[in-house]
């Protein structure tokens, strides 16, 4: 049970002059109860990746499962697909169209022909998991802050309760306290739900602080596929992709060069990190 | 949306040949000399003859066929209602079939076929202005031809201006259609099925986010252009001043001798049918 990319390549506006080829022989597995982060330079072919995985973009070559149903198949399969798969693209608040956050909540959720009360019950539970008041509900969606906005767009999301979700870029131009709620939703909807999210960003900080493995994009290839850690010891490969490595793995991919030995099991978190250092250091 | 996709107004395709080096001032004067020639071709010798140019043309512009021939794709109901209405409702010439009151007679053939191939004509020579020139100098180019009627009154730098921003902007908008209607497809909307009335509806949540968003890119490059002093025309001078070539000048001879002649045709055919 995973949703399954096989050998994708994708080659866009064929046949002109302007032909490029965005994707090349990718293949990934998305399993549910995982957080993957992928960065990668702009223009590296994420987006790309994200549309053709959640069933809006179809390949030229290559097939994408999802738990082993063909996300290009039948169109009778096609809601059923839609379901199982989410997607939120960049800006995401640049979608609403409703009169109300409460309407705006409700109408992918009619569409699967739930009844109001359940509407009403998906809709508070998603905007108590990215933390917006229900007293939002009957206010205007343009009518919110820029923070709150994407929020409510990651709820509609959410409320849609898919088992794969796709987020692309989700914390792009947020203030960092916009930043830490959007984070701990993600991996909230991710533990609660069992999903598997696909989490596409610019900072490699800001992924590997919830991603559980890390994909490395770079020209339409898939660089590196492997746990925050592994990758971080590539260091040449991620400037390579034209990437950053955070700044305390800087550090110590710079002690690893001097010759100081560093286990081989990745600091999750401040903590760890610290006691790491600190053992290195004594 | 693969309606979107085809759409192809405005399309530049950057290779080079003689017609994209020719200046957009001959091409603009050219295309209007080309319109006036082919509707006042009547007469199967003269539309041969307009029919060779628009080949010629073709073939000297480098631009693939098969881009040429998509663009007339959107068209082609159109030139087929065209060539079928004229087939049924031309008399003259000799009977070739009946179908109840329906009558198609030997004029009506060649009137239908005359006509569709008008429209395909124009359609060919019009895209071939847009795709040899490139969307900012062909509203220099144009911006320059309206400047004769400046003395009476006509915003000829502000015209233009609106032209290269809404040629500018049709791409951009047409992305962002895509990409709204892939958001609220993976949102659960249907844009696909249902009555003609649901499907109108279900259009809502595309163009309220279209407008919103073309509302907001016209606020910000307002702001964008003040902030650099964009303030109209007045003085404004250009990075690549237009000039005519060699090239040019020949192309504007021999544009000169095609209006003459067409001029020249059309009084004649007049004169001779008047008699």
């Amino acid at each position: 049970m995973s949703l399954k990319a096989k050998n994708i390549g994708l080659v866009l506006s064929p046949h002109t002059i302007y032909a490029t080829e965005a994707l090349a022989d990718i293949s990934l597995t998305l399993s549910p109860g995982t957080i993957l982060g992928m960065v990668g330079e702009t223009g590296s072919g994420k987006s790309s990746l994200l549309q053709v995985m959640a069933g809006l973009q179809p390949p030229t070559s290559g097939a994408v499962t999802v738990d082993e149903l063909p996300v290009y198949g039948s169109p009778q399969d096609t809601p059923q697909v839609r379901r199982l798969i989410g997607i939120s693209f960049q800006y995401p608040e640049y979608q609403f169209f409703e009169e109300t956050v409460a309407r705006e909540l409700a109408f992918g959720l009619q569409r699967q022909g739930l009844s109001p009360e359940v509407v009403a019950e998906r809709s508070a539970a998603a905007l108590h998991l990215v933390q917006l008041p229900l007293s939002l509900l009957p206010r205007s969606p343009f009518e919110l802050s820029g923070g709150q906005m994407r929020r409510l767009a990651l709820a509609i999301t959410f409320s849609l309760e898919p088992k794969y979700l796709l987020l692309d870029e989700p914390l792009a131009g947020l203030d960092p306290a916009g930043r830490e709620a959007v984070m701990a939703a993600i991996s909230a909807y991710c533990r609660e739900r069992e999903a598997a999210v696909l989490f596409v960003s610019h900072n490699m900080e800001e992924v590997t602080r919830v991603a559980h493995r890390l994909l490395v994009m770079r020209q339409g290839h898939l660089m590196l596929d492997a746990t925050p850690w592994e990758v971080f010891s590539h260091a040449e490969a991620i400037q390579d992709a034209g990437l950053e490595l955070p700044p305390g793995y800087r550090l110590l991919a710079e002690l690893q060069q001097r010759g100081l030995e560093i286990p081989p099991s990745y600091p999750t978190d401040r903590e760890q990190f610290y006691r790491l250092l600190r053992n290195l250091l004594t | 949306m693969g309606i979107l996709r085809g759409i192809t107004i405005g399309q530049h395709y950057p290779v080079d040949s003689l017609l994209h080096r020719l200046d957009p001032r001959t091409k603009i004067l050219g295309t209007m000399v080309y319109l006036v020639a082919l509707l006042g071709a009547n007469d199967p010798l003269p539309f041969l003859a307009v029919a060779a140019v628009t080949v010629f043309l073709c073939t000297i512009s480098h631009i693939p066929w098969r881009l040429l021939s998509n663009g007339l794709r959107p068209l082609r109901y159109i030139i087929i209602f065209t060539f079928v209405l004229h087939l049924f409702v031309t008399p003259g010439g000799t009977l070739l079939g009946q179908l109840g009151r329906l009558a198609v007679y030997s004029g009506g053939v060649w009137r239908g076929a005359q006509l569709a191939f008008r429209l395909v004509l124009m359609i060919l020579t019009t895209s071939l202005l847009t795709l040899t020139t490139s969307p900012i100098v062909l509203t220099d180019g144009l911006e320059r031809l309206l400047a004769i009627f400046k003395p009476l009154g006509l915003p000829a730098h502000e015209l233009a201006m609106m032209m290269t921003i809404a040629l500018r902007f049709i791409p951009i908008l047409i992305e962002e259609a895509d990409k709204i209607s892939k958001a609220q497809i993976a949102r659960g909307a249907d844009l696909e099925s249902g009555s003609l009335l649901q499907r109108l509806q279900s259009m809502l949540p595309i163009l309220v986010p279209l407008f919103i968003s073309a509302l907001r890119r016209a606020d910000e490059l307002a702001i964008a252009m003040e902030a650099r002093c964009y303030r109209g025309g007045e003085g404004r001078s250009q990075y690549i001043e237009l000039s005519f070539s060699r090239a040019d000048k020949v192309a504007l001879l021999l544009l000169s001798l095609g209006l003459v002649a067409t001029l020249g045709n059309m009084l004649w055919s007049w004169f001779s049918n008047g008699v």
